[in-house]
């Protein structure tokens, strides 16, 4: 602790306020929906003194007296300059108008060297505004799928939503939706994500050098911001595509003050399996109807108490429901017989977010989030049946009914205190109560009724963090930051993690830039899963007195430089260590989690490295890009590969995306992506040995067929993820015409998924050929897929 | 299955298959050791090498030197029987730790150590009066169980245990099938195939009990193209039946057995083994399965007998069989992670390892 106060003294004294200095503070926000805009600079041109807006649009820059001239910028947006004259700390307002204009969509490119200056590398923004750029995808833009063209970023099995980001697992990414984490972000068994495009306005993306504010996860951080509604005026529009359909309103509460977001996602595959089934089992006696839907339901208010007071609330739920019903009805001269068995699968997240901002002085805003969020899963199989013999009725009845959860309750207060260097210090407590139900299960038959759970375990998270930037001259800038968080689990156990962060930057001239960061990491919560398809099944478990916190260490260098004509080249290498991975060693674990659980873990170490690089281009009508990475990943358990190190799962040696968006004229624009991920490594053995003869009255049964399996001999492997399977690559393709008709915005999309029917992996399986041997067999979804999609916004 | 057709429909209008050309691994002749060693019976160690998928069969071991060297004792030296079986007339005891060595000419020598562990003491079990329902995790079912309490101990160091549940049938269990030369001469006379008599003719003298003479009849009956009604249905009919007072260990019956108190719990999706590890005395808590067949009165005319064995595993032996469970039922399961078997074989493959066992009868019906 005394190093802490050391700190907080230090970083705190360049806050001090001289005496002939004003500071103009206010917000940023765009000029017709009010949205506040995050990132965008505000620059006084003679003193080259400048500061970028926080989350919340919120700004303060201290300069000397006299005339200031201010210029306002951000990407996509025209800039603004204001000359005022300083005598007194001044309250501004800005808002910026949009640089698109819907008769001729004009994609540009970053222009702004000073915004580029800001960025880190392994940082990524994404605005509304860029999202809605990119491909879609059967009908659906993905927010999740944006991130994985992105190099250092993996997609999982084919179809998947969840990523791989540097060596790290889909449980090792912070996914933030308005400051509120979120578990499962998949519908549609993970083809598309749970985020409705049109609901976000913007996404942070970091894969290294984390900000302090930023904790809890291994390898990523995806912070989404939900939309504040337009204050300006009320907008709707109704999005028809393939996979779901969507609603989205919002609109004035007071006209430039306040506002609501509201938006339904819905998909109709529930209406289209319904109506196939029953088309095609009318008039049967026996019916099996099946059904899978999801929907998602966003909603914001944000509401101005003061100018410097503003109250936001924000929700979400989402829930995929897969069911069948199963009836059948028999009847002869003996008896009669009627049975109804109904079978349904669940999951789904809740979250909701109560936040205040207040500006307390010109150097001082405070945002403290009240936040709660559970995330379920369940599944219900039951049935009844009913015997009519003569005159007698006999009914028997059966339920089963599982239950996994996790709920969470969070306060967290972010300080941003403004110094005479125009850079933050950030601040900030945070504590989160979480109640975890890995798994319960209850049996019932008839009168009988049996439980088997987990338990519930409770843990309490908290801590402090602190992040501050300094500029050293002209050419090198760093920020130090420091979390500090305690995992306290079931009154039990208390682990402490002590999280350095550090970056920094040298730009020798305006167009080039080094950077070099280094972060560790503490995550203590842990996905449980069954294989690699990411499937809802997978369990959630905290750290307990004898599973400790992961931990990683990630240390990364690179360059960036950006050329006049439009090119903008990266690269960058990382090396991360991971410590204290868990792997779920029972191989099967489906619906298995129960007192034992912490027995079916096995806890390793992993490493990661690799080198990224990236060009991107952009003119007046045109974006493209071109990244690649080469990248390294391993994991070493004791009781795995005799103790050595072996490629994990999602190790793919190299990736190369490529991208174009284009304008064509006549209000058309084309998008395509091209990606490509080496093989994945796997275990396939080719030879075995007798088992001992003692076994010989086991019995065990095929997972496809149930038929009995030769138990006689036990598969005997050189090494593991040994074999490499066919690399993966898939080409996207979309067209998109935008017109305005009798005041109505309209878009028609026009999309084609894997172009050339790419046969990817999905899933690889061994089986027994009609000569007796042995090979493999590789299962793919998804050939090529054309969608369109419809929208119109009035 | 017709529940999910119309997924599954859905599914392959979306989806497809095809085959791969990936290189299996080869073998690389590794010596494959087994040889799980109690008090009750004398050393036997088998030794054969890892086997290519593409093999027809097994290669044995024949020439290897094998020796056991006990701590302190002199050293066994096994003699080669057949099939790469190697033999000694000793018999292991309790408490002494053995080492296994094995030389074949080649680099490296084959060693393993292990010892045969204290044997559980088994208190104060309860068999419950009333069955219940268990439903079970590894199968997706429930089952009728009749709980069972106990307490188990040894001494203060990590130990393991197995429990397995067998039943004897006092109807059947007594009761053992042959084959005799009347049995094939009626089997003539009924112009069964000739070919098909011969193989039987192998079985005269091989006492068999009620399930096994169905398997294996109908076994040769089906290799011979023999249909069940007419055919295998009659060379049962011919088998002699004869009474005996032994109980003989293939009359006891495998039935199902769970538990999911801490450190004890069924492996994967098995339900005939119950593995766990303890320390000096434990309570335990295991559901066995509760079967009875009734008759046309909804009375059972037998008496069957519930008997626990309890196997004291050395750490070896544990590893090993829980590990084995963990890959055979998992075969072919393209979601299960790659399980390796245990081995604490240096320079090979297999398992070297101390057991003891013991049966209990705990329960009547």
């Amino acid at each position: 602790m005394r190093f802490i106060t050391i700190l907080v003294l230090f970083l705190l004294s360049f806050s001090t306020i001289a005496q002939q200095k004003r500071t103009i503070s206010g917000y940023v926000s765009d000029a017709q929906t009010g949205e506040r805009l995050y990132a965008a600079s505000v620059y006084e041109q003679n003193s080259g003194i400048g500061t970028i807006s926080n989350r919340f649009g919120f700004f303060s820059l201290t300069l000397k007296d006299g005339l200031a001239n201010l210029k306002i910028s951000f990407v996509g947006y025209q800039p603004q300059t204001k000359i005022i004259s300083l005598s007194a700390d001044t309250l501004l307002m800005f808002s910026l108008k949009s640089d698109n204009k819907l008769e001729e969509v004009v994609v540009k490119g970053n222009t702004n060297n000073k915004l580029a200056d800001n960025s880190k590398l392994g940082h990524v923004k994404l605005s509304a505004k860029e999202l809605a750029k990119l491909p879609s995808l059967m009908g659906e833009k993905d927010v999740m799928k944006s991130l994985m063209i992105l190099p250092g970023v993996q997609q999982g099995s084919e179809g998947s939503s969840g990523i791989f980001v540097r060596g790290g697992s889909p449980d090792q990414n912070l996914i933030l939706l308005d400051d509120v984490p979120l578990y499962n972000v998949s519908h549609l068994f993970g083809f598309v994500s749970v985020f409705t495009p049109e609901a976000i306005n913007s996404i942070d993306f970091y894969k290294g050098g984390f900000p302090a504010r930023y904790g809890g996860r291994l390898s990523s951080v995806i912070d989404l911001r939900m939309k504040d509604g337009n204050k300006f005026k009320r907008e709707t529009s109704i999005n028809l595509g393939l996979i779901s359909s969507q609603f989205t309103t919002e609109g004035p509460i007071k006209k430039g003050e306040s506002s609501y977001f509201f938006s339904v996602r819905r998909t109709l595959l529930d209406l289209l399996f319904k109506g196939v089934a029953k088309v095609a089992q009318y008039n049967m006696e026996e019916q099996s109807i099946p059904s899978y839907g999801f929907h998602d339901i966003n909603g914001k208010i944000n509401f101005k108490l003061n100018e410097k007071n503003h109250l936001y609330w924000s929700f979400y739920s989402g829930k995929d429901k897969l069911s069948f019903e199963y009836s059948d009805h028999m009847k002869d001269m003996q008896r009669e017989e009627t049975q109804e068995i109904f079978g349904s699968m669940h999951w789904g997240n809740v979250m909701t977010a109560l936040k205040l901002n207040s500006q307390l002085s010109s150097k001082l805003f405070v945002n403290t989030t009240l936040s709660g969020s559970i995330f379920n899963y369940g599944n219900l199989f039951k049935g009844s049946t009913e015997t009519i013999v003569g005159s007698e009725v006999s009914k028997s009845d059966f339920r089963l009914e599982y239950q996994s959860r996790i709920r969470s309750l969070g306060l967290k207060t972010d300080l941003d205190i403004y110094g005479n260097s125009n850079l933050p210090f950030q601040i900030g407590l945070f504590v989160s109560a979480n109640n975890y139900l890995p798994g319960k299960q209850q049996v019932a038959r008839n009168e009988g009724k049996d439980e088997n759970s987990s338990g519930e375990i409770s843990s309490l998270d908290y801590g402090v963090y602190l992040d501050k930037k300094f500029n050293l001259g002209e050419k090198l800038s760093f920020t130090v930051g420091l979390r500090n968080a305690f995992y306290s689990i079931h009154n039990k156990k208390t682990y402490f993690a002590l999280e350095p962060r550090f970056s920094s930057t040298f730009r020798p001239n305006e167009n080039t830039s080094y950077h070099a960061s280094y972060a560790v990491m503490t995550q203590a919560i842990h996905l449980l899963s069954n294989g690699n398809v990411g499937l809802p099944t997978d369990i959630w478990v905290p750290s307990t007195k004898l599973i400790q916190p992961e931990t990683s260490d990630i240390f990364s260098v690179g360059i960036k430089k950006s050329v006049p004509s439009g090119l903008k080249l990266s690269m960058e290498a990382y090396y991360k260590r991971l410590n204290h991975v868990i792997s779920f060693t029972e191989g099967d674990g489906i619906l298995d989690v129960d007192k034992n659980w912490e027995q079916k873990i096995t806890v390793g170490n992993g490493r990661a490295w690799g080198l990224e690089t990236e060009a991107r281009y952009s003119n007046t009508r045109l974006e493209s890009w071109i990244g690649y990475t080469l990248a390294w990943n391993e994991r070493k358990f004791d009781d795995i590969n005799k103790g050595r190190w072996f490629p994990y799962q999602y190790d793919r040696r190299h990736k190369l995306d490529l991208g174009i968006i284009m304008q064509l004229g006549n209000n058309w624009s084309c998008s395509s992506t091209w990606t490509y991920q080496s093989g994945a490594p796997a275990t396939y053995t080719g030879v075995d040995y007798l088992a001992y003869p003692e076994n010989s009255d086991y019995e065990a049964f095929d997972f496809f067929t149930g038929r009995a399996v030769d138990h006689s001999r036990i598969q005997y492997y050189n090494s593991i993820n040994g074999v490499r399977l066919p690399a993966y690559h898939r080409l996207d393709i979309g067209f998109t015409k935008e017109w305005e008709k009798y005041g109505k915005k309209k878009a028609l999309s026009i999309s084609v998924y894997n172009v050339y029917s790419r046969q990817n992996p999905f899933l690889i399986y061994a089986k027994t050929k009609p000569d007796g041997s042995t090979g493999l067999k590789q299962f793919s979804l998804f050939p090529i897929i054309p969608s369109v999609s419809y929208r119109i916004s009035f | 299955m017709k529940k999910y057709s119309i997924i599954v429909i859905l599914l392959t209008l979306i989806s497809c298959t095809k085959d791969l050309n990936l290189p299996f691994e080869k073998s690389d002749q590794t010596m494959v050791v087994n040889c799980l060693f109690s008090e009750d019976e004398t050393w036997k160690v088998i030794l054969t090498r890892v086997k290519s998928f593409s093999d027809q069969s097994d290669s044995f071991v024949e020439d290897a030197r094998v020796s056991i060297v006990p701590e302190s004792k002199d050293t066994i030296h096994l003699t080669y029987s057949k099939n790469g079986i190697y033999l000694s007339e000793e018999k292991p005891a309790s408490g002494i730790q053995y080492q296994l060595v094995i030389n074949n000419g080649t680099p490296g020598k084959i060693t393993a150590t292990s010892s045969i562990p204290v044997k559980p003491i088994i208190s104060e079990i309860k068999p419950s009066t009333q069955n219940t329902i268990y439903y079970s995790n590894a199968k997706l079912s429930d089952y009728f169980v009749l709980p069972l309490d106990f307490k188990i101990s040894a001494n203060d160091e990590p130990n393991f245990v197995r429990f397995r549940l067998s039943t004897f049938n006092t109807k059947w269990g007594y009761t053992r099938y042959l084959v005799t030369k009347d049995t094939i001469a009626e089997l003539r006379k009924m112009e069964f195939p000739e070919d098909f008599l011969s193989e039987l003719e192998k079985l005269i003298g091989v006492s068999m009990n009620w399930s096994q003479q169905w398997k294996i009849i109908r076994e040769i009956g089906e290799k011979y193209g023999l249909p069940f009604n007419g055919g295998i249905g009659i060379v049962i009919s011919k088998l002699k039946e004869i009474k005996v007072k032994t109980r003989y260990e293939d009359s006891f019956q495998s039935g199902t057995i769970f538990s999911n108190s801490i450190g004890l719990n069924n492996v994967s999706k098995d339900i005939f083994n119950v593995l766990g590890e303890y320390r000096g005395m434990k309570d335990a808590s295991l559901f066995v399965t509760y079967i009875p067949v009734l008759n046309k009165n909804h009375q059972t005319d037998y008496k069957e007998e519930y008997w626990l064995e309890v196997t004291g595993m050395s750490e070896d032996y544990y590893k090993y069989q829980k590990t084995y469970i963990k890959q055979v039922e998992n075969k072919n399961n393209p979601f299960a992670s790659v399980i390796e078997v245990h081995s604490n074989i240096t320079n090979g493959v297999g398992i070297f390892a101390g057991y003891n066992r013991q049966k209990i009868h705990f329960y009547d019906y």
